[in-house]
């Protein structure tokens, strides 16, 4: 019986304009949300490329134009290398804003400057939701998903066949079920054929190549995808049974739907920067510079002979103590590397609050599976951190000398030259920053929570369906 | 009989479950988001104000007139509008202050006051938005049964045996529906209004109630967009679950889909070139990859134009007049600027000479920036103003992108209001340069000397003031978007009523 009703609901949706109509919106948005994909990921890849090469370039051409000691200064303490945030491969999944979010940093064993945006999009060109997955789905599915369930029940009630329906020995949970997968069925095959048509363009292409983990990022987006509609869903059965009249439950579905997927997501931001008050940037810099001096006043009280020749002009120049400015620098590294988090912070207790809502908690778990967004802007400025650790390790390995003692005469200092033409020092010692994506185990783990509220979602509607419509009057 | 179709359809509408549910959700949503809006505007404001005083400051405390050349270029900034509420717009993603000074033209806004750099990920919402989604939703939902309803429920065939013409019914019916939004739509507001007034800057100016009230009007012209579209459907088909759904796609695609799609492809089909080439960052890559200033700058127009043709200009003038480096200060910089404070090295009697000279680099500085301007102005009508004013046109095409467009000019926050800031900011560039030639500023002592026996009147020095602009021209501006919409209106009206004359009541 079961099977029957299923099977009844499947064919009456099929055969209706809603759905004939979903489908096609669907299939036409997903299409073109790969097609725009494609050509805007080429571009940021061809820019990622080009960025790393130019860097490359850059530091190659300081080693062949300068030789010892001046490429450790010029290296160390006066050229930038630039890094990049790599585009993300799954961003037809979800954007996250992640072009809008800072790309680059400036960095030197020293210290790290940045954010900067390299703007690659126009400027001028307003900027509206990226028509990704996130957003056909979180959007225009569960707006779907409302249209055609909103009189599944008091729709059936209105038009007779429901005293039919009950008229069989079937039990009501049972007859709900059966309109619950039938209907949930009907939303996933454009669903479905949406996902399958954007996958497959995406994979002919070759923009992306899809190996197992990307899979299970795809499955996984899938799953919460299912998720989301299935709570809408059981949402809409709800409403619809709560409801005596169809064109009441759809005000209430519309404008409930308004609420969560339209207004909710976007006053996060505003109550977030209300309620967690993070210090202003003059605030943060001029913390940073106090702790510079204060390690600078402790390093010249602990080697007052290095009064008036640490800390001369730049980070630090050849002949030049090392620990000193090293140690200062740290110390601003610190206060400001504390400031970054703490704005990070903010952003992300707004993303959370903004979870209260089931888009909230879908695009953040999308968010988290494509690698975009601010969980991939957190995940590139650790990185780059730990970069600048290694900068400053391998700083420290070519330096032949004691950091803590100073060479007076610098360059006329024949102690200090010989020793400093000994060094061997090649670009290649300096390694490369590629940023690594975030592992698919740990962005798996990462929406383990986001799974199981959207599951609580869809239990506690689906459980009020049961309730409302075993308690349901036929007439 | 017109006024008792109108009468009865406003009663019948307001009775509903649906009217009170679009009440109290319009009244929750948009009272919270003037709460929300107004703390912001708050924000916006005092940073503003701290902007405004720091800039000031700057330029009130320099010690010498050169430093107006580099170190302390004056300001110009944006006030926010308190009418930002109604629509946020683009103004303030795209900036709100810009350098000013004689040698530098402005051409890009920046931000200030910007603490989170990353609140970019948070779609802000304002009124426009709510209203373009929740009272549109409304409007379908109180018009798509006006007539299949009535025929479905037979009051349809009863009001038609009455001795009226079938557009007079369509027009009570209209009207009847359209007073209840109106009523939530007044009441949306005036939650909102009141939200505003209770917070100590919302000081609504007269010219700001004409705003809202416009605001009122194009909202009103909106929302009817859809209601009329509803009647349309509604009429269209007998069945008011087909009317329900064709209503509601067609609002999915015309809100949701449509101005997101169209500015994505405009800005995937029109190509935009980098404006790497024109930025001196551009220029310094360049120049660290070909080592060679002069091929560098010859690749880069605006670096070409100060490191080659204005050094060149003023190594000429040099040479001719007898003027040595000993003099003191550079010779020219090619960031256009240079801010040069000491005393004059050179012997006593070159002293007129090199005042010369100062004051042939500087007013070949005027006509420099001038050129960098237009190279920049040129650069950007190219790329991107007209691929965001092709985009812009695209999407008005949907009424939901005509009313932002309509509104967010309203509110000033559109693209053109942010070029109308910089047209200003241009203006006050020219009263600054009539402030030094006033003073004879260009080769004075005062230009480098903080101890020349003049002090210089810091107080003259003219700070930028924004002109709002005037509603008149707002509206003009706007009538285009709005006469979409009004066209819109009619349309779907005169088709609607082509229809009911055909419909069959049975």
């Amino acid at each position: 019986m079961l099977k029957y009703i299923i099977k009844r609901e499947i064919l009456d949706n099929l055969l209706s304009l809603r759905f004939s109509l979903t489908l096609i919106l669907i299939v036409i948005v997903m299409t073109m949300s790969s097609l725009l994909f494609i050509s805007d990921h080429k571009k940021a890849e061809s820019a990622y490329a080009m960025s790393l090469q130019e860097n490359r370039r850059q530091l190659e051409q300081w080693f062949k134009s300068s030789s010892m000691p001046w490429t450790l200064w010029v290296v160390f303490s006066f050229n930038d290398q630039k890094v990049y945030k790599k585009p993300s491969d799954f961003a037809f999944l979800a954007d996250g804003y992640d072009k809008e979010l800072p790309n680059t940093f400036k960095i030197r064993p020293f210290e790290i400057s940045g954010p900067n945006v390299e703007l690659r999009t126009n400027p001028v060109l307003q900027t509206f939701e990226v028509p990704d997955w996130s957003m056909v789905i979180g959007i225009i599915m569960s707006f779907a998903a409302i249209v055609l369930t909103y009189d599944v029940i008091s729709g059936d009630r209105e038009r007779g066949t429901l005293k039919l329906t009950m008229s069989n020995p079937v039990p009501r949970a049972i007859i709900l079920l059966g309109k619950y997968i039938g209907t949930l069925v009907s939303l996933l095959i454009p669903l479905l054929i949406g996902i399958l048509l954007n996958i497959i363009i995406i994979a002919v292409s070759g923009v992306v190549t899809l190996d197992g983990s990307a899979w299970v990022r795809i499955g996984m987006v899938s799953l919460l995808s299912l998720l989301y509609i299935a709570g809408f869903v059981s949402l809409g059965i709800f409403v619809s049974g709560a409801v005596r009249e169809s064109a009441t439950s759809l005000i209430i579905l519309l404008l409930s739907w308004a609420v969560m997927v339209i207004v909710v997501p976007g006053v996060g931001g505003v109550i977030d920067s209300k309620i967690v008050k993070i210090p202003s940037q003059e605030a943060a810099s001029i913390e940073s510079m106090n702790a510079w001096k204060q390690a600078r006043d402790k390093y010249l009280a602990q080697y007052p002979e290095m009064r008036g020749i640490a800390f001369g002009s730049g980070h630090w120049s050849p002949g030049e103590n090392l620990a000193g400015p090293l140690a200062a620098e740290e110390a601003r590294n610190d206060v400001l590397e504390r400031y970054g988090d703490a704005i990070v912070r903010q952003i992300r207790s707004g993303q959370n609050m903004i979870r209260v809502s089931p888009l909230g908690l879908y695009k953040n778990g999308v968010e988290v599976l494509a690698g975009t967004g601010m969980i991939h802007y957190d995940s590139f400025m650790k990185q780059v951190r730990q970069y600048r650790r290694i900068l400053k390790g391998v700083m420290m390995d070519k330096y032949p000398l004691d950091p803590n003692k100073a060479y007076r005469d610098r360059l006329g200092d024949n102690e200090f030259k010989m020793v400093m033409d000994k060094v061997e020092f090649k670009s290649s010692d300096i390694p490369e920053f590629h940023e690594k994506p975030i592992v698919v185990g740990d962005a798996v783990k990462a929406t383990i929570w986001n799974i199981f509220f959207l599951s609580l979602f869809l239990l506690i509607f689906f459980m009020g369906s049961v309730v409302v419509f075993l308690r349901y009057d036929v007439r | 009989m017109l006024r008792i179709i109108i009468y009865r359809e406003f009663l019948a509408n307001i009775i509903t479950l649906r009217f009170l549910l679009g009440l109290v959700i319009c009244l929750c949503l948009v009272g919270a988001n003037a709460y929300v809006l107004t703390q912001s505007y708050e924000d916006r404001l005092q940073s503003y104000q701290l902007a405004v005083q720091t800039h000031t400051d700057e330029i009130r405390n320099i010690k010498v007139y050169s430093e107006l050349s580099y170190t302390h270029r004056p300001k110009a900034d944006k006030k926010p509008r308190l009418m930002s509420m109604l629509n946020e717009g683009v103004g303030e993603r795209l900036g709100n202050t810009v350098e000013v000074s004689y040698n530098c033209v402005p051409v890009r806004a920046e931000q200030y006051g910007s603490d989170n750099p990353y609140l970019v990920v948070f779609r802000k919402i304002d009124l426009t938005l709510i209203f373009q989604i929740v009272i549109s939703l409304l409007a379908l939902l109180f018009s798509y049964d006006t007539i299949s309803g009535a025929r479905e429920d037979g009051t349809l065939s009863l009001t038609l045996s009455n001795p009226i013409s079938r557009g007079i019914i369509l027009l009570g019916k209209y009207l009847g529906g359209m007073f209840s939004l109106v009523l939530i739509l007044i009441m949306s507001l005036l939650i909102g209004l009141i939200v505003i007034l209770l917070s100590p800057y919302g000081t609504v100016s007269a010219s700001d109630w004409a705003r809202i009230v416009l605001f009122f009007l194009v909202s009103l012209i909106y929302v009817s967009v859809f209601f009329t579209l509803g009647m349309l459907f509604s009429s269209r088909t007998n069945r008011t679950a087909t009317a329900l759904m064709l209503a509601m796609f067609f609002w999915v695609i015309s809100v949701l889909v449509w101005p997101n799609a169209s500015s994505f492809a405009v800005s995937k089909l029109v190509p935009i070139k980098s404006d790497a080439d024109l930025t001196m960052e551009g220029f310094i890559d360049l120049y660290a990859k070909n080592k060679n200033s002069d091929e560098a700058a010859s690749h880069h127009r605006i670096a070409d134009l100060w490191f080659n043709q204005y050094d060149r200009e003023v190594n000429n003038y040099a040479k001719k007049r007898g003027v040595s480096m000993d003099f003191g200060g550079m010779m020219s910089s090619f960031f256009g600027g240079e801010t040069i404070m000491g005393k004059f090295h050179g012997p006593p009697e070159k002293l007129p000479l090199y005042h010369e000279y100062l004051k042939f680099k500087e007013e070949l500085r005027i006509s420099y920036a001038d050129r960098e301007g237009r190279i920049w102005q040129e650069y950007l009508a190219e790329y991107p103003i007209r691929q965001a004013k092709l985009a812009h046109n695209i999407t008005r095409i949907s009424p939901a992108s005509a009313y932002a467009s309509a509104t967010s000019i309203l509110a000033e926050t559109d693209l053109d209001s942010y070029f109308r800031f910089l047209q200003q900011a241009k203006q006050y560039r020219d009263e600054l340069i009539q402030y030094l030639h006033d003073q004879k500023a260009f080769g004075s002592e005062a230009w480098y000397n903080e101890t020349a026996g003049k002090k210089i009147d810091t107080k003259g020095i003219p700070l930028f003031h924004e002109r709002p602009e005037s509603l008149s021209s707002g509206i003009k501006r706007a009538s285009f978007d709005i006469s979409i919409l009004v066209l819109l209106n009619v349309v779907f009206f005169l088709l609607t009523h082509l229809l009911f004359l055909r419909y069959k009541v049975r």
